[in-house]
């Protein structure tokens, strides 16, 4: 019986755009033929080994580790022999990528044979010289001869000729099929790739194809009748694959060590640091406070992470002494250690969070500590790891970016030479939220008349096929790796984009699974907002919030949530979360720790939902679907709603080990394959029915469960979200101004567009102030009313600016200027202008001090960052040239003193557009008139003389004024927002003469009665979750409107609903629980309305 | 010399036990003798040609090119070298 075959040239998709298949595909079809083993050897890279591994295992196929790299220009493949081969190989790589072009991996032999060390060497070159050059310098018992038959002309005569150099050369040779696909079927998708590749159309790059479909994974039975007379190449393979030994295990070098005092072990460091912690956390320290403190630093110590805990603790250390907003969240959340070290911010005890869920003496994976920072100072941190470990030991992990329904259109269209307009209508017409099959994204898409029924279907076979595929190396936001070992011995790195970073070839899952500390330090703008907001609380009340000391139980808070008043508040703030609100009304903090975590796909797909809302409402009876459940689902009225509910179920239902149940955990938070997925479900149903749980509640809960891993939070996430919930609630109610500048000031973030924030804002009663060329500074700013005086509130002299006293009383005020010329008006509306501005509080609407709450003392004057094409330096010329040489008295005084800086004239006439120095008297089109020339210094254009014809008059003629809504329209264009009107106002009579009501009307409207609605749209969303429902939110002057709308409407109305800023909704209202929308059956645009940009945030 | 015979001509195969051609009529007549086969998959996003190419000694003195296109399943001789 011959030895059997074993394939160890074999390309996966991690070769990127050179591989037609999954790890996991390959895997599945080397089982299926019965091979032993089965080799990954991806061009330039081990970016897929971890997926092979895993696939392997489970399938019982011997995993075999390798790479294919150019050496002197032509392939040589590597396989590791052991840990240390690997280490070899990881080396080798990481210099093959330095100093090349992005994805580009190429090295020299001079370079391989100095890495040269349990590795095995197979090399498809011809040239003797060539192969005794390998076997000087490799080693002659580790190279061999590569011999490959792939049904060509020249296959056969070249193979001979290769194996009577081998024997001439005393190499081995080993057969193998350089596998690009798995089967014949998937090498159409390999050839678009290498189109794609090479940025042609199938046509254009047949030089670049194989010449037919024999790159597929074969056994030896097909191979065989090509190797007459070459047995032992077919049977060297398996050999070299007996020798293999590569486990990535990598548990015991994870850490780098922590420098403790001396003295010191980094346990009993710890020790010492939560003792100390303890007593600032907890007053009084309660025995349940001493007992968790203990039971987790004995799991601890158990479990080898004292200088996990230390690693992390002292990047909060840092970040507190640096001024870094940040606070951990995830799984830790769960650990007192964790908050004593302030690491986190919520208190474990008092929220009753499972200390399993993050860490448990059986633990084979390393525990899960996320922190955010604020987004402008996350990159200060990552440079103290960088320095503090060194860069042998640093890196950030890999993100791979994946084919998704657009891209995998838009290039496997051009590679069948698909015209560009029908690919651009095909993508634009994809939902930007794709739906889980890219065919039906593309639902209502027609292919041309002219074009093939097989080419079209070619087409739609090809998308699907490549989504998820790897398309490109990318790296991952806050994911940074730390370990013991140097981490070239452990991964290879490549150079990303960014400078001064390095990527290792693994994405955050394979790290995982590799036993490796990661650390995820991710931007949160949220923190930024924060942070700023704090400052700007102590310039206008001179007094800074310590958040940490904010009591978490303030009814009005919890009012305003109840209230749905959430844009801007941190999780809440979404259509969905706002549609829930009212309907959950949290009161305490847990009731907000459930609210964050019970508005994400998890739930939502667990069906756990409305259940919920229903049960919290006492409208429903509280039923476990087996008893089994109720201790686990008691505290959620006996709905799913956090992960660490996941680890019980599996624990105490399906009876696992709690080892093998967080296992079970984080195996189906992931995105598995459909083979995997299965794997799960049996063992999980196998386990239930082995408790005697019904077969029908079994296949229930694993549904539920599965509907609810992928995206579920864990309880202690929520937690420490709630807080910041919470706490930015809190600051939105009470410090609503500097709030709303801390926001605006930190975009894009958030779920609604800067239009809306302003919007909110004024909605509240609170005054936008708009561009001001003295008055604006560099960001978005609190700004004391004029009626206020000076001195008397201690933050105006914090308030940075120039004080609105400077303006000379003369000034006029902002926009049109009021006069009795032509109103503007709509096309075929009624004229308007009847409404004016809001003006600014006149001295005959003064308010005192007594009458005037706190947080309407101020306005936001919005900044010069919100002005179009100005950019930061132009900003900060402004304003640091105001300061040196005092307020611009004029428009030509402003153009004198910033000529030559760093201001181009699209931005000066964005100032002057926007209105920026209205305040100095000028009509704006005047300013503008032959500014150009006063900008350039000269009277007439530069480098041309005395030419009389080109000479501008001194004086401009009359120009028609800037009216009100030529002012919102600018405002909109340059600001991207409006302190004045809200851009519907200038429709109103018109959508009032259609009938469609103000939405502050809704309330009033029955249920189920019929009703018309417009507005602008700010939300589109189209969740994955809702069966292709897709809800919009519509803004007027007055408010919002939510509306529902059903496939068939949308479908009907596809891309006006998609395409209009401003809609014309028919339809008939639902109300329930306090909570209305409108259920769409009519879509119409606004004829004729004024086109703002879209300024509507669009999500799945 | 080689030749290409443009469009390749038709000819009419009997296939030995394994499945390889032994024998043609046609514009070419006589017993062949196999000494290289390839195949060519091309152009499936257009007009799919898939070809098992054999390389022939025709009646022991003329060496030729012959294939089966696989979906018509007609055979066809295409060069000759002469």
């Amino acid at each position: 019986m011959p030895a059997p075959y074993v394939e160890l040239h074999s390309h996966s998709n991690f070769s990127f755009l050179d591989g037609g298949s999954h790890p996991y595909e390959l895997a599945m079809r080397a089982a299926e033929l019965e091979m032993p083993a089965l080799a990954i050897t991806d061009r330039g890279g081990v970016y897929g080994a971890v997926r092979h591994l895993q696939a392997c295992r489970k399938l019982g196929v011997k995993p075999i580790i390798g790479a294919s790299l150019e050496v002197d220009g032509e392939e040589l493949i590597l396989i590791a022999r052991n840990l240390r081969g690997y280490s070899n190989l990881c080396r080798l790589l990481t210099l093959a990528h330095a100093d090349q072009p992005k994805g580009d991996a190429r090295t020299t032999l001079d370079t391989v044979a100095e890495h040269r060390g349990e590795l095995f060497y197979l090399s498809p070159t011809d040239r003797e010289q060539r192969m005794r050059e390998l076997q000087g310098a490799l080693g002659k018992e580790n190279v061999f001869s590569e011999l490959h038959h792939h049904r060509r002309p020249e296959d056969e005569w070249v193979l001979e000729g290769r194996a009577a150099m081998a024997r001439r050369c005393g190499a081995g040779v080993a057969a193998t099929n350089e596998v690009h696909y798995h089967v014949a079927e998937r090498r159409r998708l390999h050839d678009v790739l290498v189109a794609i590749r090479h940025r042609a159309t199938l046509d254009e790059a047949r030089a670049h194809l194989l010449p037919n479909s024999e790159h597929h994974l074969k056994g030896g039975a097909d191979l065989r009748p090509h190797f007459h007379g070459h047995a032992e190449a077919l049977a060297t393979p398996w050999e070299i694959a007996q020798e293999c030994d590569v486990d990535l295990d990598f548990r015991k070098v994870r850490f780098p060590g922590y420098p403790v005092p001396a003295g010191e072990t980094p346990f009993s460091f710890l020790y010492k640091l939560c003792f100390e912690g303890v007593r600032d956390r907890y007053r009084p320290i309660t025995p349940a406070v001493a007992q968790r403190l203990q039971r987790e630093l004995e799991v601890i110590e158990k479990t080898g992470l004292a200088e996990f805990f230390l690693i992390n603790w002292d990047l909060m250390r840092f970040a507190r002494e640096h001024g870094v907003p940040g606070q951990g969240r995830g799984s830790a959340a769960d650990s007192i250690v964790a908050y004593v070290l302030g690491i986190t911010r919520v208190d474990p005890i008092e929220h009753n969070l499972l200390f399993e869920r993050f860490l448990h003496e059986e633990m084979t994976s390393t525990p899960d500590i996320d922190i955010d920072f604020s987004t402008e100072h996350r990159e200060q941190v990552i440079q103290y790891i960088y320095e503090k470990y060194g860069w042998e030991r640093t890196g950030m992990v890999c993100n791979i970016v994946t084919f998704q329904p657009r891209m995998a259109i838009r290039q496997v269209g051009k590679a069948l030479g698909f015209s560009a307009e029908l690919l651009d209508r095909l993508a634009k017409g994809v939902d930007r939220w794709f739906t889980e099959d890219v065919e039906d994204s593309m639902t209502g898409a027609v292919p041309p008349p002219d074009m093939r029924p097989q080419s079209w279907q070619q087409f739609l076979e090809l998308c699907r096929e490549v989504i998820e595929f790897p398309r490109h190396l990318s790296i991952h936001n806050g994911g940074m790796l730390v370990t013991g070992e140097p981490l070239v011995d452990i991964a290879p790195v490549e150079p990303a984009t960014m400078e001064g970073r390095r990527v290792v070839q693994f994405n955050k899952d394979d790290v995982e699974d590799l036993g490796l500390i990661k650390m995820d330090m991710l931007g949160l703008r949220t923190l930024s907002v924060v942070a700023e907001a704090l400052e700007l609380i102590k310039d206008t009340t001179g007094t800074r919030p310590d958040l940490d000391q904010l009591p978490l139980n303030d009814p009005a808070v919890f009012e305003m949530c109840g209230e749905a008043d959430t844009i801007g508040v941190f999780q809440i703030e979404s259509r969905a979360q706002m549609q829930t609100l009212p309907r959950t009304r949290p009161k305490t903090f847990n009731d907000l720790v459930v609210e964050v975590a019970i508005i994400r796909p998890g739930p939502i797909q667990g069906n756990a939902v409305h259940p919920y809302i229903r049960r919290k409402q006492g409208r429903e009876e509280v039923t476990y679907a087996h008893p089994l459940l109720e201790p686990i689902l008691k505290d959620t009225l006996g709905v799913i709603l956090y992960q660490e509910q996941i680890i019980e179920i599996a624990m105490y239902v399906a009876g696992m080990k709690p080892g093998r149940a967080d296992g079970f955990r984080r195996a189906m938070t992931r995105h598995l394959n459909r083979v995997e997925m299965s794997s799960l479900e049996d063992e999980f149903i196998g386990g239930c029915l082995a408790n005697e749980v019904p077969r029908e509640v079994a296949d229930q809960l694993f549904a539920a469960v599965q509907g609810f891993a992928v995206y579920g939070f864990c309880r202690s996430h929520a937690a420490a979200f709630a807080r910041t919930s919470y706490e930015t609630a809190w600051m939105k109610l009470h410090h609503p101004v500097e709030f709303g500048c801390g926001l605006l000031n930190n975009q894009p973030m958030g779920f609604y567009h800067p239009s809306v924030l302003v919007e909110d804002l004024k909605r509240h009663g609170l005054k936008a102030l708009p561009v001001d060329i003295n008055l604006s500074d560099i960001r978005c700013l609190p700004e004391a009313l004029p009626e206020v005086a000076p001195g008397q509130f201690p933050a105006t002299a914090g308030t940075r600016g120039i004080q609105r006293d400077m303006y000379p009383a003369s000034a006029g005020t902002r926009g049109g200027s009021g006069s009795a010329s032509a109103t503007p008006q709509l096309a075929g509306g009624p004229p308007f202008g009847s409404r004016p501005l809001p003006r600014l509080p006149t001295e005959s609407s003064v308010l005192t001090e007594s009458t005037l709450p706190v947080k309407a003392r101020y306005a936001m004057r919005i900044g010069l960052n919100y002005v179009r094409d100005l950019g930061e330096e132009g900003r900060k010329a402004i304003v640091e040239d105001r300061d040196r040489g005092g307020p611009y008295l004029s428009f030509d005084d402003f153009i004198n003193r910033m000529r030559g800086g760093p201001i181009g004239p699209r931005a000066v006439r964005n100032l002057v557009m926007v209105g920026a120095f209205d305040a100095l008297g000028q009509p704006r089109r005047e300013l503008l008139w032959g500014w150009q020339e006063r900008w350039h210094g000269k009277g007439l254009r530069r480098g041309i003389d005395k030419q009389s014809e080109l000479r501008l008059n001194g004086t401009a003629p009359s120009l028609p004024d800037v009216d009100d809504f030529d002012a919102n329209q600018l405002e909109y264009r340059i600001s991207d927002l409006s302190t004045g009107h809200h851009l519907i106002h200038f429709c109103r009579d018109r959508l009032a003469a259609m009938g469609a009501l103000e939405s502050n009307k809704l309330p009033a409207i029955a249920n189920n009665k019929q009703v018309r609605v417009a507005g602008l749209v700010i939300t589109r969303q189209a969740p994955s979750t809702a069966k292709k429902i897709r809800f919009f939110t519509l803004e007027d002057e007055f408010g919002q409107v939510n509306v529902t709308i059903k496939p068939d409407v949308y479908d009907r109305y596809r891309q006006v609903a998609n395409r209009q800023p401003i809609l014309i909704i028919d339809g008939v209202m639902q109300r329930q629980d306090g909570v209305h929308s409108v259920l769409a059956s009519h879509i119409q645009a606004l004829e004729g309305a004024p086109r703002p940009a879209q300024r509507s945030h669009d999500y799945r | 010399m080689t030749r290409l015979i443009t469009p390749a001509a038709a000819i009419d195969v009997v296939l030995g036990p394994g499945g390889a051609p032994e024998s043609i009529s046609g514009v070419l007549n006589g017993s062949i003798d196999p000494i290289a086969r390839w195949k060519v998959e091309t152009s499936w996003w257009t007009k799919p040609v898939v070809r098992e190419y054999w390389k022939v000694v025709l009646n022991s003195n003329l060496l030729c090119e012959l294939y089966h296109d696989v979906a018509s399943n007609d055979w066809f001789v295409e060069r000759v070298y002469d």
